[in-house]
């Protein structure tokens, strides 16, 4: 597991620590049932505060990539891997639509510049 | 508990405050004065009280009222044992004139010129001075933690009011002078100093009672 | 673990006005301040050592002021450098401190010692200021202490050995039941390993949240001197002006879609800085 964080720019890092778990889940480096650090553990090892990582880790839990045995600690979730990406790329889909339409910008235009 | 916190409180002044092999030297070797036929015998039970605030000087240089305060006991028991410190002082002195005192008769039957002889009446007049001593010095040092020179003053006023009105009266007053002078009417000279070991056992601990409640209000 | 409930101590120029706050188990508190807000008064009058004017404190549950001598046993606290007893050596020194704990565990004692390099036939005066601190933590983290309140346990450190201390206090809070609470004015100190962060000033608690939010809930803004309105200026916890732009820190929840400005992630020292300004200090 590879958690590399960035304390200047804006993004919390609790938000960051979700955000590679869940990179690392999706792309399968992390498989499902796989015994993820402990919270005081990743928090000591990074030098980060314990509630950081707890509420990397809850975020992760509500949005369903991990889940918590009491006493044991946390897992990666078993889940429709296709069907998360999908979810992702819809939100992300959504994103661009309201970047479009705040700039007045045809969607065209963008997957033209991108490609 | 409470017990043996201030037996652990007294042990730690003398391993790391007061230099016991010096200290223990020095005063007991100072009722040696009792052995001269002339000498104010109270000034070698006063030498006694003279080391009580240097010890209390030096326990503030240590800062160790700050250091008391980490350790996991109460202010009544930091008095207590400071009370411990005090009397052990104060009742080594007497214990350790004893023998002068018995030598200085045999050395000289005739007695003392200036001053009380060397017989019960001093250890009670020394009694006495200690007593008020102790309840100068104490309440007023627990008053504030840290001050010593006005307890150190008031108290030593204490002790020579006692101890120069005592030789006063025995000197001076024909009646007392028979009797609480020389050797002969040691019976009532040891009354005398039963009546005065309850008076100081009562007034320390008055004096006790008083620097606790004061020391429970100090901020260090 | 500790609760501290309107705690007040007035001194003729300095005033602790109603400090509250808590403490939860498992975790590192740091308690930020410059020299003189009040923080060792703080922790000097919630442990009884200054006679509070009133309020309360609990222990575990329980009332510190009567029950004093019990809960002093299970914690660990220390007011900077070790400077009782200079002539003294730690050898003594350390058997008269442990006598009176329960839990002493010289085991932990000695590893300490190794760690920090204290040679204990040294005596204090012979201990340099860094060294002198290093033996209170150790006296202060060798009998088992569920919760330690340490006073400016950094100060007079190189950042190595600081560096080593805050990964003993993590280390310390690993299995989640012990707690401490730390004062400095290092606010790097507390970017690295606190989990709640405390601001006093003048006597105050003027923040008092986890470190995160305290972090997420700024924000440093900056921009043209002439977009500087004062409704803006109202809205900001203090602003910096020069002749070439504004700086200041604003909640974020203060801040407008329509303000056009650079907006930045503050750090501690940021927050630190600003709070403590005096309002309307501009240059020129």
């Amino acid at each position: 597991m590879n958690i590399v964080l960035n304390s200047s720019i804006y993004t919390p890092l609790y938000q960051q620590i979700a955000e590679q778990i869940k990179t690392q889940i999706l792309n399968g480096s992390l498989p499902p049932d796989f015994c993820l650090p402990s919270i005081r553990s990743i928090a000591k090892e990074l030098r980060i505060s314990v509630i950081t990582v707890k509420n990397a880790y809850e975020l992760l839990e509500t949005s369903g990539y991990i889940y918590t045995l009491a006493g044991k600690g946390c897992f990666v979730a078993r889940f429709d891997n296709k069907h998360k990406k999908d979810e992702i790329i819809s939100a992300k889909a959504q994103e661009i639509t309201e970047f479009c339409a705040k700039y007045e910008i045809p969607i065209e235009e963008l997957i033209k510049k991108c490609s | 508990m409470k017990k043996t916190n201030t037996i652990k409180l007294f042990k730690k002044e003398w391993s790391l405050v007061i230099k016991p092999s010096v200290f223990v030297f020095i005063y007991a070797l100072l009722p040696l004065v009792m052995l001269s036929p002339e000498y104010p015998y109270f000034i070698a039970f006063w030498f006694a009280a003279l080391g009580i605030p240097i010890l209390f000087a030096n326990l503030k240089a240590n800062k160790d009222l700050e250091f008391t305060a980490m350790l996991p006991v109460s202010r009544a028991d930091v008095v207590k044992s400071k009370f411990l410190t005090v009397l052990y002082i104060e009742i080594q002195q007497l214990v350790v004139a004893i023998p002068f005192a018995i030598a200085s008769a045999f050395l000289n039957p005739s007695g003392n010129t200036v001053g009380i002889d060397a017989n019960a009446t001093i250890f009670a007049s020394a009694l006495l001075s200690f007593a008020a001593f102790n309840f100068a010095f104490m309440p007023l040092f627990f008053k504030t933690g840290y001050k010593t020179t006005l307890p150190t003053i008031v108290s030593f006023i204490a002790y020579f009011i006692i101890a120069v009105a005592i030789e006063l009266l025995v000197g001076l007053v024909p009646p007392l002078y028979t009797i609480f002078d020389g050797y002969t009417n040691l019976g009532w000279q040891f009354v005398f100093l039963a009546v005065s070991l309850i008076i100081f056992i009562a007034l320390t601990y008055v004096s006790y009672r008083i620097s606790v409640k004061k020391f429970e209000r100090v901020s260090l | 673990m500790l609760r501290v409930e309107n705690l007040n101590k007035s001194y003729t120029s300095f005033q602790l006005k109603n400090i509250s706050f808590e403490i939860p188990e498992g975790y590192i508190v740091g308690f930020l301040g410059k020299n003189g807000a009040g923080k060792t008064t703080t922790i000097k009058t919630m442990l009884n050592i200054v006679h509070p004017d009133n309020g309360k404190v609990e222990f575990f549950g329980k009332d510190f002021y009567s029950n004093e001598t019990e809960i002093k046993n299970q914690i660990g606290f220390m007011f900077g450098a070790f400077d009782y007893f200079p002539k003294s050596k730690i050898k003594t020194i350390t058997e008269s401190y442990s006598s009176f704990f329960t839990e002493w565990d010289d085991a932990v004692y000695r590893k300490y010692l190794k760690k920090f390099q204290i040679d204990e036939n040294k005596r204090i005066t012979e201990l340099s200021a860094g060294m002198k601190v290093k033996y209170g933590v150790a006296l202060a983290l060798s009998h088992n202490a569920k919760l330690l309140i340490l006073d400016e346990p950094t100060s007079g450190l190189d950042p190595i050995a600081r560096d080593e201390l805050l990964d003993i206090f993590q280390n310390i809070i690993q299995d989640g039941k012990k707690s401490i609470l730390f004062s400095t004015h290092i606010t790097s100190d507390l970017d690295k390993c606190a989990d709640y962060i405390l601001i006093i000033k003048d006597g105050e608690i003027i923040a008092n949240s986890t470190k995160d939010d305290l972090i997420n809930n700024h924000a440093i803004i900056s921009g043209k001197v002439e977009d500087l309105t004062n409704e803006l200026k109202d809205r900001m916890v203090n602003v910096k002006i020069s002749r070439f732009n504004f700086k200041g820190l604003i909640e974020r929840d203060k801040l407008k879609n329509s303000d056009n400005l650079v907006i930045e992630k503050p750090n501690l020292e940021d927050i630190m800085i600003f709070y403590n300004m005096e309002k309307d200090n501009e240059e020129n």
